[in-house]
């Protein structure tokens, strides 16, 4: 028997709803060795099903949203531990709790992607409406199916 | 733009006639250090939305499925894995090479091991015929939420399904 109280609902402080789209976006790990801030909303939001990221995070799909290198402020980056998955791409995760929290490719050096779990409070990451889709929908596992009506992308879709 | 190159489609090899002792299910973390079996299937399949599991792996829900501990194997790099305590009694542990969170197993049930399903090979469905569900579903993100029909739970308590 697993008690409820083996996953607690975290004591964060509700999202706060009222924000404007420029306040600050904020995250890290669950161990709060990686902080981060973002001064700018993320963009282009993807749930990503490739077998790559059902690993690396444990789960069936993992989300990312892209932002400008020069828009994160990051502390506790000597915590990371920085994993290249596949040529030029680096997962970031602490290497205190195994919280997965940046990817950043040597083919996109201008912006870099944030593992949206790591969000504070389950925040929205701030991107546009029609910003969001489902990619490599083709490796997606055959027994869970999100079931929402967002665009569904083979690879990257383009 | 990122090659797709970067997230190949995993080979079409898996077993999916359901996990037994003589054909037990694969799985093990991204980079290899870390692997596991499960030698039954999955009685309990549970999408955790809580702020804790979403943190620790940097994912909207992580999905664990629990067999029972006789029925879980690390079959390679069991000395290798790390262990955070996300609470003083619930032990995650997850490869230090690549981040991967394998299994967590808390103090007070010594009987189940809960893994995290995405870490199956080739996508393989942990438990066909055991229970699935989302629990923490008032801790879901304000932003994004799954539209099927499985049950959601506030909280979790395993003693409600059929171990």
């Amino acid at each position: 028997m697993i008690p409820a109280t083996t996953c607690p609902k975290y004591e964060e402080s509700e999202p706060d709803m009222s924000q404007s789209p420029t306040s600050a976006i904020t995250g890290g790990c669950q161990c709060g060795a990686v902080r981060y801030e973002l001064s700018e909303p993320l963009h282009d939001v993807a749930h990503c099903h490739c077998s790559m990221c059902r690993k690396a995070h444990g789960s069936l799909f993992a989300s990312f949203g892209r932002a400008r290198r020069d828009s994160l402020a990051l502390t506790g980056d000597e915590n990371l531990t920085d994993y290249e998955s596949s040529t030029g791409m680096v997962r970031r995760f602490c290497k205190g709790c195994g919280g997965q929290v940046l990817i950043m490719s040597e083919d996109a050096p201008e912006v870099f992607f944030v593992a949206l779990g790591s969000l504070d409070a389950g925040q929205s990451p701030g991107h546009a409406t029609g910003e969001e889709r489902h990619i490599f929908w083709e490796s997606k596992v055959d027994w869970y199916d999100p079931n929402d009506d967002l665009p569904k992308a083979t690879g990257y879709g383009e | 733009m990122i090659p797709m190159t970067t997230c190949p489609k995993p080979p079409d090899t898996v077993n999916r006639m359901g996990a037994s002792p003589e054909n037990p299910l694969q799985g093990g973390c991204l980079c290899g250090a870390v692997r596991f079996e499960i030698g039954a299937p999955a009685f309990h399949t549970h999408h955790c939305h809580c702020s804790m599991c979403r943190k620790c792996q940097g994912a909207l829900f992580p999905t664990f499925a629990f067999v029972n501990r006789s029925d879980f194997t690390v079959t390679q790099g069991a000395d290798h894995l790390a262990t955070y305590d996300s609470s003083p009694s619930l032990h995650r542990h997850f490869c230090p090479t690549c981040g991967s969170h394998i299994y967590a197993n808390a103090e007070e049930d010594s009987d189940h091991v809960g893994f995290s399903a995405g870490t199956l090979d080739g996508g393989a469905n942990p438990g066909p015929d055991g229970e699935f569900c989302h629990i923490f579903w008032d801790s879901r993100v304000v932003w994004y939420e799954p539209g099927d029909s499985l049950p959601k739970a506030a909280e979790f308590d395993l003693e409600k399904a059929d171990g």
